[in-house]
């Protein structure tokens, strides 16, 4: 495995202000590389350092040797860079400007470069689907076609590493992905090695075999994408909430934005919530992101609200799947709710498995328990319903609808503490 | 494609046609037919003798028209090269050589070569010539250099420079004015630009710097091209931008230096010329340099020619382009304005 670009020790500043600080890494012959990070992170900065063309302190070596021995042509024809579209003083023909694209090679005076030059030129057109733009006026296209047109260029320029500043910004659904993909294929087709800076995280995550994440003007982490996307990281950088889980259909970590993030107080009430299946999920989520103390229990192993749990670190008492709660996960979990101040149950199916999740809030009499509404959650010929209806006649229990009942009993609760 | 090739041939059929024209429009007419004989025995060199034509009318097309004819032609297509140069290199329409203050540079140079009253010439160039020539070029050297930021020189910085040191020049050129009344006709007569009186040695005093120009500008066509694309892409594809921006500007300076120190300021010429010829050939500066060259030549002595003759007295020629080219601009700027830009 051949390293094509190592950066060392490269610094830069903008009026003693650091903009990017000791960056270290390298990229394999044939590797896709995403960089990612918030806006103002140095993402484009970097690309402009790793080019050459800004002037920066530490060394970029290009294939081995330093990118300053290299002249504009010699490096035009190592790197391509795809930057985002833009518009053009005056108006160039389409073919026009992807032809610029072969200009690194116009002063070498080989046999077959004009051969080469109309068959890549060609290639790059019908490869980005522009050959039939190829005599409109550049400046009369739209932004996902003027992007294509540009991208075309680079193509034309058919070099080993093709770099990509947010090129796909300006595209629908369709042409971004179109975009994506004819990168990822030239890079797998045709070991092309591809830096691409990504705004879309998911794209990012799911192309790339590694992933630099710059955050500030410094390195976070730079790994595949399984390791580089965990939530504390991401979620710091952002500075906003975020569930990451497995995109199972397409293969790849998927990250999903909840909100950004609010000053809001933590919150001293602690809840303990009751359910399962995915019952919990939309409440535990919400409840956190008013910061309450939140744990949940029992869950069975798999279950999806234990995902949710994971991913915004909750605690949470478990149990093996398809058998009844061991006497540890039970005492585990009574003394949560011993701790809670509110013990909220969803409506969650009671079957055999699970009936003692309910069992067990017989013992605590002087609970505030709030019972979310569900006509139909007894598999236990009965005895759910038994004992929900009893605890229902306690003063202290409450009923709630949906949502906003839900808010308003435990703030009722708040208020007469 | 097609269209090109009529509009190339055409002004070039156009160009001999306006040449003829204006060899037999003046104050004295002259028939087409006389015009051949003429032209044909002094290129054969055949003695005078043997054509019944008056010796006076000989001297009028050979040794007064004629050469400023080529005079007209040259300096029309020196100021338009330069035009598309600054207009392809600072990647805007409007610069043209009064933006950038060198036509106030060269204006400058010429009145205190007017008011100084030094009277010598080198390699056929009087002191007025001389020092317009220096004005220009060294406002060239100043603008750029203000510009310049960290080895780097955007375009807004050289256009503001050029603008500030345009006025700058402008005033001093009116107190020089103010102080020295009694040459204030001359100075006018200057700033406005005229070709009268240029004889054949002043087209080969200024014919090398027509020559350089083309062939420089030529040679760097599909780099101008690409700088269009912005610095920073022209980069990635090769192109030595720094370099390429000072050999080029410098060369479209001291064209416009050139022409403009034996025919005093000429304005729009430069301005209208590329964008006219960009709507026949496109932006592409492989054929806009010389394409621009024929037409500003040619519109140069048209306008020369109308100078000269639509009333007894001589009009600066200066007056006629604006007169002409203020119009057609707006005009252009209406009705093509997608295309041009």
């Amino acid at each position: 495995m051949k390293e094509i670009i190592t950066v060392k020790n490269l610094n830069y500043s903008i009026n003693k202000i650091k903009i990017l600080k000791d960056i270290n890494f390298s990229v394999t012959k044939g590797e896709f590389i995403s960089i990612i990070g918030p806006n103002g992170a140095g993402k484009t900065t970097l690309m402009k350092c790793i080019s050459d063309n800004l002037k920066y302190s530490g060394t970029v070596f290009l294939k081995e040797k330093n990118i300053k021995e290299f002249t504009k042509q010699e490096k035009a024809k190592i790197i391509s860079v795809v930057p985002q579209e833009y518009a053009l003083p005056f108006n160039f023909r389409v073919k026009d400007v992807i032809k610029m694209g072969r200009n690194p090679y116009r002063k070498t005076n080989k046999e077959n470069t004009k051969e080469d030059n109309k068959n890549l030129v060609y290639k790059a057109m019908i490869d980005t689907d522009t050959y039939k733009l190829k005599d409109r006026f550049y400046n009369s296209l739209s932004g996902g076609e003027k992007q294509r047109v540009i991208t075309a260029r680079a193509l034309a320029q058919n070099t080993d590493i093709v770099y990509l500043d947010e090129v796909t910004s300006s595209l629908d659904m369709h042409h971004e992905l179109e975009i994506i993909e004819l990168i990822y294929r030239i890079n797998r087709e045709r070991s092309k090695t591809i830096v691409s800076i990504m705004h879309d995280l998911n794209m990012a995550s799911r192309f790339s075999d590694r992933i630099l994440f710059l955050n500030n003007g410094e390195i976070v982490d730079y790994n595949i994408p399984e390791k580089v996307f965990n939530s504390e990281n991401l979620s710091k950088a952002y500075n906003m909430e975020m569930i990451i889980k497995n995109n199972n259909l397409l293969n790849y970590k998927e990250i999903i934005p909840i909100r950004v993030n609010r000053e809001i107080k933590k919150k001293s009430t602690k809840i303990h919530i009751i359910c399962g299946g995915g019952t919990g999920e939309y409440i535990i989520e919400k409840l956190y992101s008013e910061k309450y103390k939140i744990s949940c229990g029992i869950l069975h192993e798999g279950d999806s609200d234990i995902q949710v749990c994971k991913s915004l670190g909750l605690k949470y008492i478990s149990a093996k799947p398809f058998s009844e709660f061991s006497i540890n996960s039970i005492e585990e979990n009574k003394k949560e709710i011993k701790n809670s101040d509110i013990v909220i149950v969803t409506d969650v199916p009671i079957g055999k498995y699970n009936i003692n999740n309910l069992r067990m809030l017989e013992e605590f009499k002087e609970k505030t328990i709030i019972i979310l509404h569900n006509s139909d959650r007894d598999f236990t010929d009965g005895e759910s319903d038994k004992i929900i209806n009893e605890i229902k006649k306690r003063d202290n229990t409450y009923y709630a609808q949906n949502l906003g009942e839900l808010f308003k009993e435990i703030n009722n609760f708040e208020k007469s503490k | 494609m097609r269209n090109r090739k009529i509009f190339i041939l055409s002004i070039l059929l156009f160009m001999i046609l306006i040449m003829f024209l204006a060899l037999s429009i003046g104050a004295v007419k002259v028939e087409i037919l006389d015009i051949i004989k003429i032209l044909k025995n002094k290129i054969l060199n055949v003695d005078n003798q043997n054509i019944d034509i008056d010796n006076n009318i000989i001297y009028i097309i050979w040794n007064i028209r004629l050469p400023r004819i080529f005079a007209s032609l040259l300096i029309g297509g020196m100021l338009s090269i330069a035009g598309v140069t600054y207009q392809g290199i600072l990647k805007n329409p409007m610069a043209d050589p009064f933006i950038l203050g060198i036509s106030s540079g060269a204006a400058l140079g010429a009145t205190i070569g007017i008011v100084s009253k030094i009277s010598f010439s080198i390699l056929g160039l009087d002191f007025i010539s001389i020092a317009a020539f220096i004005g220009a070029v060294s406002v060239i050297f100043i603008v750029y250099n203000i510009a310049k930021i960290n080895n780097d020189v955007p375009v807004t910085t050289l256009l503001l420079s050029g603008v500030a040191m345009s006025q700058f020049l402008t005033a001093i050129l009116s107190i020089l004015m103010l102080l020295f009344d009694r040459d204030l006709n001359k100075i006018i007569l200057w700033t406005m630009g005229s070709l009268s009186g240029q004889g054949w040695d002043s087209i080969l005093n200024i014919l090398p710097y027509g020559i350089i120009g083309i062939v420089v500008l030529v040679y760097f066509s599909s780099d101008m091209d690409i700088l269009l694309l912005g610095d920073e892409s022209a980069k990635n594809l090769g192109v030595e931008t720094d370099k390429v921006k000072k050999i080029v500007l410098i060369t479209a300076s001291i064209v416009t230096a050139a022409a403009v120190s034996v025919s005093g300021i000429i304005g729009f010429v430069g301005l209208i010329v590329p964008h006219i010829v960009r709507i026949f050939v496109g932006p592409k500066h492989i054929k806009l340099v010389p394409i621009s060259f024929i037409t500003g030549g040619v519109l140069m002595v048209i306008c020369d020619t109308i100078a000269r003759s639509i009333i007894p007295q001589e009009i600066p020629v200066g007056i006629i382009t604006a007169i002409f080219g203020g119009p057609f601009f707006i005009y252009l700027l209406k009705k093509r304005k997608e295309e041009v830009f």
